[in-house]
């Protein structure tokens, strides 16, 4: 009976889960209760010294919870990740409109009361309450961004990153940030609604879930199953150099020299996988031997593939020359970083381009057909 | 219609084929041929898309190999290319693999739930078609390869040595009879690179012979015939036409034993 109490009621409420919340308030309140029995116990008032020590776990615990609840409440209830569940559902009369059977993934009434109770306890622990809505908000809207990814409409996803940049911005001002969490609010609700008017969002499931072999794989019709366009590439650099600005001017000077080497370590690290991505099974039609040999020093269907690195080999060369001097303004760790990211993902030829276009040989064949004819040679000599 | 238009690739600064020019039509079988390290699959790789030639260009059904997305994505779509070694996923069933083959070329589910059994009973891998590829023997490997390539319905199959690897007879003769089927009910082009003379000459329309890289003779068995003035069989003629040395040798190397 009990179990049924804490799994099922209140019946319409069972997204929010009764069970969590009881646990929540039973470790919150036997924390007050341990105080109480230390002042019993010694028949002495509860040391402020003690009060206070109490009060942290108190708090991180709050804040755990609702970050927690927040994003429970998107992935409890949604049937996307859920196979079994979105399975039953589509055999089911249900459709966009209706609630959903495992409760809805917006927002109501009995999540202002959850907000409500635990911002009156960090009222009661001397922080705001606006935390709480602060916290949950930034945990649902995560959720809902991840959500998003897989059921669309995707791109809503950089509206979001850019009001949780916004909101990062307006901290410590816990007030002005929980007030930008419910003003983008209307965009999630937008987006949930939306997205479930594509149930049951039938996945994109690759053609070939099997691995197909080299041959299949890079010269089958699908040569390239991750395509980043280019409209992505530069909102995700613009967010990404965004984000590295707004961390950097709310940080102290002294993380400027920390930042200087993740921007740094970042630049170097995305040369290479640039390279790698691109040349990794693709060689040189021509090695550096042979192009001199031929004078074909420049093959610009091949070489195209090495701007990207170049400048981005460049660009690092440059900040470092720039940074050794002084450090790092955040305008500049901003804008390098997103140069870094759009060089990374945006600049072309594309993956696509360059694999169905570009002038390579494959390495796996290049290299085998060396060694075959290597060793025809050696039998025959 | 495939077309190779002087075509010459390195590797490093050796030359493998030097100005190959060559067509192959539709419902044609070509045998490429030539001995062991002559470029045989070297030219076959550079059509298939693998290799992009120093100078010279591939033509497949009137569009030219990497030139736009759009094109190289037609080809692709119908031309399969089997390697004489090819990488398989041997934690997958051979039953999957093919499946997910012939998903990728986008053969219809119900034509493909027909055709994979038929396949795998006509190269008599019933027995292992739902065991990880893994624990297939050589030749059993090359038939399932082979059967990759089949189940694609490509009309433009480009094979790498597919007598090799371990076929059985059996397996080479229902290779070769799908070969020929394919090329009467479909028009099928198939090109094949083979150093076997036997293996191709009873079923090849014409045989492209690679010899240094050079294609010295491109011809029906009847013409290469009148080309050499030999009147026997394929061996006899492809042997006057790159092996020239090989008798003496052959009798050197009993002679000096004795």
């Amino acid at each position: 009976m009990m179990k049924r109490i804490l799994t099922r009621y209140p019946r319409n409420w069972p997204y929010l889960n009764l069970k969590w919340i009881l646990i929540c308030l039973a470790i919150y309140y036997t924390i007050d209760l341990f105080a109480l029995g230390f002042a019993w116990f010694f028949q002495v008032p509860i040391p402020a010294e003690l009060r206070q020590a109490l009060q942290q776990p108190q708090s991180w615990m709050l804040k755990g919870f609702l970050v927690f609840m927040g994003l429970v409440r998107v992935f409890a209830p949604h049937p996307d990740g859920k196979t079994k569940y979105r399975n039953w559902l589509k055999t089911t009369p249900w459709h966009p409109g209706m609630p959903l059977p495992l409760g809805p993934i917006t927002l109501n009434f009995y999540d202002l009361v959850l907000l409500a109770v635990t911002g009156f306890m960090f009222t009661k622990l001397g922080m705001h309450a606006e935390l709480a809505v602060l916290l949950f908000g930034v945990a649902y809207t995560i959720a809902v961004m991840l959500k998003l990814l897989s059921t669309g409409p995707a791109r809503i996803d950089y509206l979001l990153s850019l009001g949780l940049l916004v909101m990062f911005w307006a901290l410590p001002d816990v007030r002005v940030a929980a007030l930008i969490v419910v003003a983008m609010y209307p965009i999630e609700y937008w987006a949930v609604r939306h997205s479930l008017k594509s149930f049951p969002w039938e996945p994109q499931v690759p053609k070939h879930v099997v691995p197909l072999g080299w041959t299949f794989e890079r010269l089958g019709p699908e040569p390239v199953k991750v395509r980043v366009p280019f409209f992505d590439a530069v909102i995700v650099s613009l967010l990404f150099g965004g984000s590295v600005y707004v961390t950097l001017s709310k940080s102290f000077a002294d993380a400027r020299r920390t930042t200087e080497v993740f921007l740094v370590l970042a630049g170097f690290f995305a040369a290479l996988i640039r390279f790698g991505v691109y040349c990794g099974g693709s060689s040189n039609p021509l090695g550096l031997r042979a192009r001199i040999a031929t004078g074909r020093l420049i093959i610009p269907r091949f070489d195209q593939v090495l701007v990207a690195p170049l400048l981005l080999a460049a660009l690092l060369a440059t900040a470092l020359v720039v940074w050794i001097q002084r450090p790092v303004e955040p305008i500049e760790a901003g804008t390098f970083a997103a140069l870094i990211v759009f060089l990374l993902f945006g600049m072309g030829p594309s993956l696509r381009r360059f694999r169905l276009t570009g002038a390579y040989n494959i390495s796996q064949l290049s290299s085998r057909a060396s060694r075959q004819r290597l060793s025809a040679q050696t039998t025959s000599e | 219609m495939i077309e190779v238009v002087h075509v010459t690739h390195h590797y490093g600064i050796r030359p493998v084929l030097k100005d190959i020019s060559l067509q192959a039509d539709r419902g044609e079988i070509l045998a490429l041929m030539g001995p062991n390290g002559m470029g045989k699959s070297t030219l076959l790789a550079v059509i298939a898309g693998a290799l992009w030639p120093v100078i010279g260009r591939v033509k497949i059904d009137g569009k030219w190999r990497r030139a736009t997305p759009e094109d190289e994505l037609a080809i692709r779509r119908q031309v399969v290319y089997l390697p004489a070694e090819p990488w398989l996923p041997k934690d997958r069933t051979g039953r999957e693999w093919l499946l997910a083959v012939g998903r990728l070329y986008s053969i219809p589910e119900t034509r493909l739930m027909d055709h994979v059994p038929r396949l795998l009973s006509l190269f008599d891998l019933e027995g292992k078609g739902d065991e990880p590829i893994a624990t297939y023997s050589t030749g059993q490997r090359k038939k399932i390869a082979l059967a990759g390539a089949i189940v694609t319905e490509a009309p433009v199959m480009l094979l790498d040595e597919p007598f090799a690897g371990g076929l059985d007879p059996s397996g080479i003769l229902a290779l070769k009879r799908i070969f020929q089927k394919h090329r009467e009910d479909r028009d099928a082009t198939v090109i094949m690179a083979t150093p076997v003379p036997e293996l191709v000459e009873d079923i090849a329309d014409r045989i492209a012979i690679i010899h240094n890289g050079e294609l010295i003779a491109c011809d029906t068995l009847a013409g290469l015939q009148r080309m050499t003035g030999k009147a026997g069989p394929l061996a006899e003629v492809y042997e006057s036409l790159v092996n020239m040395g090989a008798s003496s040798k052959i009798e050197q190397y009993f002679g000096g034993s004795q």
